[in-house]
This record gives structure tokens, sequence and C-alpha cells, in this order.
């Protein structure tokens, strides 16, 4: 029996592939001169629930920053934002939060 | 500009009747699409002709017609089809590949199933009343013919038609897309009432 602690072997965790899994995703709706202004705003509410207060800034931001993000979650939820976003012919993509 | 104003009281008396039967004209106007609630319960009307009609189902033959062409694989995929099944992962191969092989498919069904809702009822009687669910597979149908045309038309910020402005053989197509912005615009207003 040992007397004294003896340093323990520890597995260390790959952390930078966690933390790459936890990290969200983030939905982008990039500007495009095809989409009026008022459709993007209604889309946003409506697929969103967002005030019209709210839809309109982040449409703003897609028209002048050339792009906003919308919305963020899992990997699945932006995926389903993304799909429902394309549904009206919105250009939309997804990455992770950085 | 408001022309609801007296100021023309000491001018000729008929710029104020003419002002009046303005003001009679623009109270008359129909939009193209609107709607009305009735104890509690909304429906909307589409307000346009026979032949906006035909036309409207004409566009939308084209359309089913676009997202169900075969695609050809030693052929580049056309800015159009690009502009209807945008990139998802624009920074990931990998992952890009299998969204669009699961996603695409639905995205084709699903705009299959908007058009076959707005032809269904364009060729009604006029007088038929639509639901929500209606309206807005019209509003996705409208936008998605003008991407397609705006793509065509290679259309800029505030509506400037890039490059194309000297063709004429696009003069019917420019028509269209400005017809639709109108039609698109009345429909989310139609919404907001």
């Amino acid at each position: 029996m040992p007397t004294t602690l003896e340093p323990a072997k520890v597995e260390e965790p790959d952390l930078s592939v966690d933390v790459a899994a936890d990290r969200p995703w983030v939905v982008l709706v990039w500007n495009d001169p095809i989409n009026l202004m008022s459709y993007v705003t209604h889309v946003l509410q409506k697929l969103f629930g967002y005030s019209l207060e709210k839809a309109t800034v982040l449409m703003m931001d897609v028209h002048e920053k050339g792009r906003a993000v919308v919305a963020s979650g899992t990997r699945e939820e932006a995926e389903m934002h993304v799909f429902h976003l394309h549904e009206h012919t919105l250009w939309a993509t997804m990455e992770h939060d950085k | 500009m408001c022309f609801i104003s007296t100021s023309t009281r000491s001018g000729p008396r008929w710029s104020m009747t003419s002002e009046w039967r303005f003001v009679q004209m623009t109270k008359r106007f129909k939009p193209p699409i609107f709607a009305t609630t009735k104890r509690g319960s909304t429906v909307w009307s589409l307000n346009i002709g026979e032949q906006e009609r035909q036309l409207l189902a004409r566009l939308l033959d084209e359309l089913r017609g676009l997202l169900t062409s075969d695609d050809d694989p030693d052929t580049p995929v056309s800015p159009v089809l690009q502009r209807l099944f945008p990139v998802a992962y624009h920074d990931d191969v990998e992952k890009e590949a299998e969204y669009q092989r699961l996603m695409r498919e639905e995205l084709v069904a699903s705009r299959l199933f908007q058009i076959d809702a707005v032809a269904g009822y364009l060729g009604l009687d006029d007088k038929q009343t639509l639901n929500e669910g209606q309206v807005i597979a019209l509003m996705q149908s409208i936008n998605a013919v003008r991407v397609v045309l705006g793509t065509l038309l290679d259309v800029g910020e505030d509506d400037e038609i890039g490059g194309v402005d000297d063709d004429e053989d696009l003069e019917a197509e420019r028509q269209l897309y400005g017809f639709l912005s109108w039609l698109l615009e009345w429909t989310v207003r139609s919404f907001q009432t």
C-alpha cells in the first residue's frame, strides 16, 4: 500500500471537439436585391414570431450590412430555420457561432 | 402631396371638383388582394381579372417545370436553379452535400404543394374567398417566380435591372417582374390589415 499520494494518470478529454459540438449554430439571411423589404420583414415576423420593430431592424441590417443573424440554436433547429427561409426564397445559410 | 387639401379655394371651381372626383375614385380603388374580417374570421379576396389569373397559372406551370427538370451532371448548375436551391452551409462542403441530399427533395415537394394549392383556386369562380394558408401559398409562389425572373434580368439594388436595359427581348420578363412585385407587395400588405 503506497504511503504517499501518487499522481494518477488522467485521460484529458478532447475539449476542441466538445466545444465545437456545444457551440450553437446561427442562421444568417443575406442581402438579395430581388426580395422586397416588406416581404423579408413579413417572413421574419411569421417564421420567428418577431415584432414588426424587431423584424424591421433585422431586415435593415440585411439590407445595409449585407447580412444579419436572425436565429440561433442546435444544428437541427438551425437546419429547419434555413429550410423554412429557403421555402420563402430568402437567401439563408447557417454556421457555427463565432 | 395631399389630395384632401382645399388650398384651391381662390382657384377655379373645376379644380376642386376634379380633386373631389379624384378622391372618390381612389376611395373606390380595391387592391388586387385584400382581407376582410367578419365575426373574428378573416378571409381574402383575389381581385384580379381572368387574364391575370390565366397568366399566373401559366407562370406557375413554368415554375413547376423548372423545379422538376432533371439536372444534367455534365452541365454547370444555372444561376436560376442556384437561386431556387441556395446553399445552407457556405463554408462546409461535406455538410452542404448532406443537407442537399436530405432537404432538396423536401424543398421541391413543398414548392409543388404550394403551386398546386394556388393553381387549384385560380381556376375557381373569382367570388371564391381564400384562407390564410392559400394566401401564404400564393405569396411564396409569386416570390419564387419573381426570383426566377429577377435572376434572368440580373436585378440589382433598388430594382435596377442590370446589363439588359437595352435588351428588348426581355421586355416581357421585365413587365412580368413588375406585375408580380406589385401583386406581392399588396399580398404582404393584406396580412397587416
